[in-house]
């Protein structure tokens, strides 16, 4: 039984609690023991399955799956498999560099100290446009993607480091004064993908 | 004739029922509306919850309604 169908049982046998509190003799909620009944089962037990839901919807919401289930999001989805070695999407998609399962999340997340909590705001933004339909095209990023996302990873790669331009510019690439899009990319080339072609993911 | 009224309240209890019952059924699939709609779902159970700690609070002396008179008190 997975976690959420776990939380969906609790959470009808606290609703059936509910019931039978609510039906039962007024004269117990009067009671001191009563109260403490009331207190589990219309505060304590609903506020533990709402933590843990939330927990759970908010692991689930970075999954690739998440984020693509959004009809803006379809071209970006597409991106990931498209028939090219340039596009740096498909590139760590197909290639494993980055969880297939949390694709957008690895690369979308800035890993500063608050970048989790960063991300859930921004999610936070992303659900309000979504329901609201508000959102505006062409998608563009809040800020210009930092290379500190790219060398989470690459920093200090054997690839990486025995390029001998990465040498050259590192004063560069740590000061943000030249980014790692200005040679790799594009990220995702949402206006190229007719042309390029989709590679099939293996069974 | 005096009809007794929970000390935690009915509405509070149906907040809590329904915003629980919302939370379940947005649990089964995820997807961005399935999570707006849980969290309105935990916004009921939070103002649920915090009705049913007011009232337990309060305790049965300050609860008005608490124990109503109905008909005119036979």
């Amino acid at each position: 039984m997975t976690l959420a169908e776990s939380l969906l049982v609790a959470a009808c046998l606290t609703v059936a609690g509910i019931v039978l509190l609510v039906r039962s003799d007024p004269a117990h909620t009067r009671t001191r023991s009563g109260r403490i009944v009331a207190l589990v089962v219309l505060v304590l037990a609903p506020l533990s399955l709402t933590a843990v839901g939330a927990r759970d919807h908010l692991q689930r919401a970075q999954s690739t799956e998440f984020c693509l289930s959004c009809h803006i999001m379809e071209p970006y989805g597409r991106s990931l498999l498209a028939d090219s070695d340039v596009v740096l999407a498909a590139v760590h998609y197909q290639n494993r560099y980055v969880p297939r399962e949390k694709a957008c999340y690895v690369c979308h997340t800035t890993y500063t100290m608050f970048g989790g909590f960063d991300a859930k705001i921004t999610g936070a933004k992303h659900l309000w446009v979504n329901v609201t339909g508000t959102a505006e095209q062409p998608l563009e990023l809040y800020q210009p993607y930092a290379n500190r996302e790219c060398l989470h990873c690459h920093g200090g790669a054997r690839r990486f480091v025995e390029s001998e331009l990465h040498g050259e510019i590192a004063a560069e690439l740590d000061s943000g004064e030249a980014s790692c899009l200005d040679c790799h990319g594009p990220a995702h080339g949402v206006d190229e993908l007719e042309a390029l072609g989709v590679w099939e993911l293996p069974e | 004739m005096t009809r007794h009224h929970h000390a935690v309240g009915g509405l509070p209890s149906l907040l809590v029922a329904v915003g629980l019952l919302i939370e379940a059924v947005t649990l089964t699939a995820s997807t961005p509306t399935f999570f707006s709609l849980f969290l309105a779902g935990a916004a009921l159970v939070a103002l649920g919850s915090a009705m049913v700690v007011w009232r337990l609070v309060r305790g049965p002396g300050g609860s008005e309604g608490a124990v109503a008179s109905e008909g005119g008190g036979g």
